[in-house]
Order: C-alpha cells, then structure tokens, then sequence
C-alpha cells in the first residue's frame, strides 16, 4: 500500500489510489470503482464511510472528517479536495 | 452547590401524599398516566436549568454533575427521569449549531420550564437517519412541514419540537436538516398529535408521535445550517448517548437499594440472608456490575470535557455497554429478591417489577446496543492497539480523572464523526505498567497486578484478531460485532483501572480497602472476556458482606455526599481569591 508523505501529490495519483480503497470495502463489487460515480451508489453506507474516512487520514497525515466525503461524494471530487488540502500541506488536527 | 440538595428533596417528595410517593407514581403507571406531580416538582426545584448550556443562561457545565444529578432522579423512578430527561435530548441540535440558531430563544424556554421533544426517528425508518420521509421544503421566507415523527418521546405533551426534515428530496448524508417547532406558533390542524403507545415500561411516559400537515414554520426555525441537521444529529447523539447511561445507573442504585432492604428483612431457615454464601457473592457481583458502569459512565462524561474529538467511540461504548451491564445487575437481583421482585403488591417491593421493565427502554433508545456496537464493530480496524499514535500524556484519563481536576468547559466544536483514537482503552498498556511500578507490596496490591496483567493479555489478544478485521461497507459480521463486545469489555476495565490511579480515596474506606471495588470490577471484565479468574468467588463475597453488613455505606465510587464529604467529586466551589 502506499503511504503519501505531506509531498503535492497530483489529483490523478491520489484519485488511483483512492479507487483502490474504495475497491478494499467493496470486496463483493465484481467491477472496478467509477471515479465519477457517488460512492452512495456503492452501497458504502455511514459507517463504512466513517472508517474509510479515517483510513484516508492516516495514509495522508491530514485530518479528513467524513463529512468530506458527504461533501464530495465521487472519488474524483475526493481526489481534487484532497489534493488541494495537501497542497496546503495543513498539518494533521488531531 | 444546589445540586446536593437534590437527594434530600427527593426523599420528602417520596413521603406518602409527596409528588414522588412511590404510590402515586405505581398509580400514574398502572393507569398510563403522565407522573405530572413529579414533573412539576423538578421544574420547581429547577432542574430545567441543567439542561441548558451556561453560556445561553444555564446551568449546565459539567456533563459529570449533570449526569448524577438525572441518575438520582433515576434512582427515585425512571419513568419520570425518562420523562423530565427529554428536554435535555430535545435541546442538544440547538446548542451544537450555536449562535447560528434559536439557541437564545429555546434556552429562555427550557429555563421558563417548557419542555422539548426530539424528533428522528419515523414509521419504519427504523434507526437508520437516512430514510426520513418527513420533508421541509421552501415557502415564502419560511420553511413547510409534511410528515410523521414517531415514536416520539413528549410527542403530544411538549409545545417544542426539534425534527430532522428531508430538505433534498434525494436525501443522503447533506439532505437533512433540523428545524426546532413551536407547536403554538402553527395554524390550527396542520400538527396532530399520533396517540401514545402503549409500552411495556415507562408506562405513564408520553411516547407517542405527530404529524406535520403542511405545516409552515418561521425562517428562524431553521437549526444549524440547510442540509447540517445529519451531522448535528449525530454529533449530538455522542452527547446524549453518554447522558442516557445515567438512568441505567439510577436504575441500578433502586434496585441495590431494594436488594439491602430484603437482605436486612428476609430471614431463610432461621438465619439472615446474607449468612448464606450464595446470597452474598450475587449481591457482591451485583455491586461490581454497579462500580464497573459507574467507571464507564464517569469517564465518558469526563471525556466529552477532554477528549470530545473521540466520543463517536466513547459514548457508543458506554451506550453499549452500561445499559446492558446494568440488565444483568437486574437480572442478578431479581433472582435473589425471588417473589418480591416479581409481584407487584408486596409493600416496598413492587417498585422492583415497575423499574426492571422501565429500563428496559435504555438500551433501546438514542441507537439501541445493537446499532451502537455496530458503529464501533465498523470502526475497530481503526483502533486496532499501536494503529494510532499514543494520546499525550495530558489527554490520559489519569489525568482527567482526578478529583480535583475541574473539566474544560464542554465545547461542542471539537466534536467529530470520527474518532482519530481512544484515550481511555489506549492508556492501557500504561495502566498496567504503573501498577507494576509501584512500592506497595501488598497481597491486594499484587492481585491486583494480576487482574490487570490477564486483562492487557486479553486487550493484546483482541489486538491479535483486530488485524485480520478490513473494513468493509454494510453491516458488521457477527464476529466483527462480538469482537466489538471485547473492545468494550476491555475498555470498562481500562476506564476501572484509570479511576483506581487517579483518585487515592479509592483506596480506603469500606469499597477500596485492599482494593476490593476494583477486584471486583476487574473480575467482572474478565469473565466477560471469558477468562474467569481463579478467586472471583472469595472477591465478589467480600463485595457482598460490605452490601448486607453496611447498608449505609451507598454502593457507588462516585457518591461521596456523605456529611462531611464534598458536595460532589471536584464540584466544590471554591471562592476567588
């Protein structure tokens, strides 16, 4: 698995990464995450967004509530959100 | 402190005639009627004004106190606890969205005694937020209400009403928003009350519904921001859920309380009952069920003071927890109580029956164990031990806990829908390491090394099985959720351990000589892990003599309101200089 330091990672890498772990809560899916697609529509439901959300923060060492994914619900929405945050390079909140 | 004059009140209120007599209030329940004496004596009393932050007026400013007090009240009946308590649930959406709401014109209501109903759940929504019908929509500067709220504690009887409505017909996580009604401030017909449901407990409590027919409601009805009300529902609830254990340990203090009276009065073949070793080891694991929930309780409501970023854990651990610890307590007296804890007219003792099938609602409401122990079950990957950097040395419980440690005022801010770790469990390894560390050597002190030794074994374990758990979507397999039981078997004990550290008074006096409270509790946590440790029998004895043989001493390491005591753990005020 890859860990992302505080480093500008690009939208795209960060969006590949986050349809890999997508993929890892979704193990019945049988086709891959659309990026475009609201992750709702996954079937990922509030819980399973909470955890994801904190397997988000620990890989790129910012704090990410769940409510990001609430407000950006596909993973390409997620991806340029985050991008941006790190880009901001804001240190971890908790 | 005003608080401490609660206890005293209640007890003149429960003298034959009072708004508490025990009559009165079986009377209210047989009938299904609302316990209004009761009620009214709180408001007089002024208990209303706990429900309210300090910063809008209030009094409110310490969950801890707040929580004994709505425990003592509990303690006296748990219907009326239920009943008054509401207001509390029914106001915390407004304080938690701040200036940015009604919150100064809901607080000057509440302290003018108003009570406030919540509305979340409806007709087959079950618990799940997600799938409210009842929508809000646009209309003029205002807002329309279309739909139902049921079961709604205080339905029909309150005049507010704070709801979750459906703003995006689409729903999901940003379609809801919460709205605070003045029922008075709507055209005639367009709010109908549903009728109140007959229950199994809680009888004369108003658990019943309403309907919104197109109902308009003023702009300033609007409760956080348009599609918020999800976010602060469930951030409230971490606050409400730690408040509702309070009841269970009312309920536990009534029945103990019950318990001490049969021991002292019942004679079997010729002998007190407490001479029979069976009678004292029950009544001493029932004792231990009462301190480990106290310790739970205690410490979540400290936490929400100094750690409120990791109560999504915390409160869904003591809402799982306690409410189904505090059932078995039940269970473990009526056994003893035999006969007079299954009839109800036997003088004194019928109280038993009506409290047992009242708390069975505690478990159920505010997200019943199951729903809570399935939020945690989908986040135990995270909290899997050495996943998360430690807590610093200022946020251990330890430090917290202290008696004289005066809680950070409660901001509501810092409240997150995920915890980024947990303090109280994560202070384990350090727990059990300061016991090693320590110079007494005593027989207690070492046994007690050896519970806490075979409980971070234990805590290890579950570690073990942890990583193997991926997180996934839907809902939590049985083993994930019985792994979830471990976690919070493992977290009382940890929350026991941390009490014993940080308040020296535990280990004196009738409960913590040769740290027996803590044996006991410890005990208790580690058959509830499957490990039953070799002396539990000769520990809940020693428990047991002190329940029979002091029926004065309360069975709580909390309650110090003895005469000379303090008026409550840390609350005493104590004059600028």
């Amino acid at each position: 698995m890859t860990t992302y330091g505080v480093d500008q990672v690009a939208p795209s890498d960060l969006q590949r990464w986050l349809v890999e772990r997508v993929a890892e809560y979704l193990p019945d899916l049988g086709e891959a995450v659309d990026p475009t697609r609201q992750l709702g529509e996954y079937g990922l439901d509030s819980i399973a967004v909470v955890a994801f959300a904190a397997d988000v923060e620990e890989q790129l060492g910012i704090a990410v509530d769940p409510t990001a994914i609430w407000d950006y619900p596909s993973v390409g929405e997620l991806a340029e959100h985050l991008a941006a945050e790190l880009a901001e390079r804001r240190p971890q909140a908790a | 402190m005003r608080t401490v004059d609660l206890p005293s009140r209640l007890a003149e209120w429960s003298r034959p005639g009072g708004p508490f007599d025990p009559a009165v209030l079986s009377a209210h329940d047989e009938a299904e009627t609302f316990p209004a004496e009761a009620c009214a004596a709180l408001d007089a009393w002024g208990l209303p004004a706990y429900y309210v932050p300090a910063r809008h007026g209030g009094r409110q400013d310490r969950l801890d106190e707040f929580l004994a007090l709505l425990r003592t009240v509990a303690a006296q009946d748990l219907t009326v606890a239920v009943a008054h308590g509401k207001t509390f649930l029914g106001g915390v959406c407004t304080w938690l969205a701040g200036d940015a709401g009604p919150a100064d014109l809901l607080a000057r209501q509440v302290l003018a005694g108003e009570p406030v109903a919540w509305g979340l759940t409806e007709p087959d929504g079950g618990s799940d937020l997600l799938a409210g019908s009842l929508t809000a929509t646009r209309h003029g500067s205002g807002w329309q209400l279309s739909g139902r709220k049921w079961p709604v504690n205080n339905a029909t009887r309150g005049h507010l009403l704070c709801v979750l409505a459906r703003t995006d017909p689409a729903g999901g996580p940003r379609g809801f928003t919460v709205f605070l009604i003045d029922k008075r401030a709507t055209a005639v017909d367009t709010v109908r009350p549903l009728p109140k449901m007959p229950t199994h407990g809680v009888r004369g409590a108003d658990i019943s519904g309403v309907e919104f027919r197109q109902t308009r409601v003023p702009a300033h009805a609007l409760v956080g921001t348009v599609g918020g009300g999800l976010e602060l529902v469930l951030k409230a609830l971490q606050l409400t859920r730690i408040v509702c254990v309070s009841l269970s340990l009312g309920a536990g203090d009534h029945a103990l309380g019950l318990l001490r009276r049969f021991l002292h009065e019942r004679r079997l073949y010729g002998r007190q009952l407490a001479s029979l070793p069976h009678v004292r080891t029950t009544a001493g694991r029932a004792a231990a069920h009462q301190f480990l929930a106290e310790a739970v309780a205690h410490t979540a409501a400290r936490a929400a003071h100094q750690v409120p970023e990791e109560l999504s854990v915390i409160s869904a651990v003591a809402k799982a927890f306690v409410p189904s610890l505090i059932q078995s307590q039940l269970r473990l007296i009526g056994d003893l109580l035999g006969t007079r804890g299954f009839l109800t007219g036997v003088e004194g003792y019928g109280a038993f029956a009506k409290l047992e099938r009242d708390h069975q609602v505690v478990p159920i409401f505010d997200g019943s164990t199951w729903v809570n122990r399935a939020a945690l079950a989908g986040v135990l990957p995270l909290l899997r031990p050495g996943r998360r950097a430690a807590a610093s040395e200022a946020a251990s419980p330890v430090h917290w806990l202290r008696e004289e440690h005066h809680p950070a005022p409660l901001d509501m801010r810092r409240l997150r829908l995920m915890a980024p770790r947990d303090s109280v469990l994560g202070a384990l390894p350090a727990l059990v390491a300061g016991l090693d560390a320590r110079e007494e050597s005593s027989k207690a002190a070492a046994e007690t090394a050896s519970l806490a030794g075979a409980l971070l074994e234990a805590y290890e374990r579950l570690g073990t099985d942890l990583a193997d758990v991926r997180p996934t979507g839907g809902p939590p397999s049985t083993a994930t959720m019985r792994l979830a039981e471990r976690y919070e078997w493992c977290f009382a004990g940890a929350a026991a351990l941390a009490l014993h550290h940080a308040r020296p008074r535990l280990r004196t006096g009738p409960w913590g000589t040769d740290e027996a409270w803590l044996h006991g509790c410890l005990t208790l946590v580690l058959e509830g892990l499957g490990r039953r440790p070799a002396q539990a029998t000769r520990t809940y004895d020693r428990l047991g003599t002190v329940v029979a043989s002091a029926p004065d001493v309360p069975v709580s390491v909390l309650d110090d309101r003895g005469p000379d005591g303090p008026a409550r753990d840390g609350s005493v005020e104590v004059s600028a200089t």
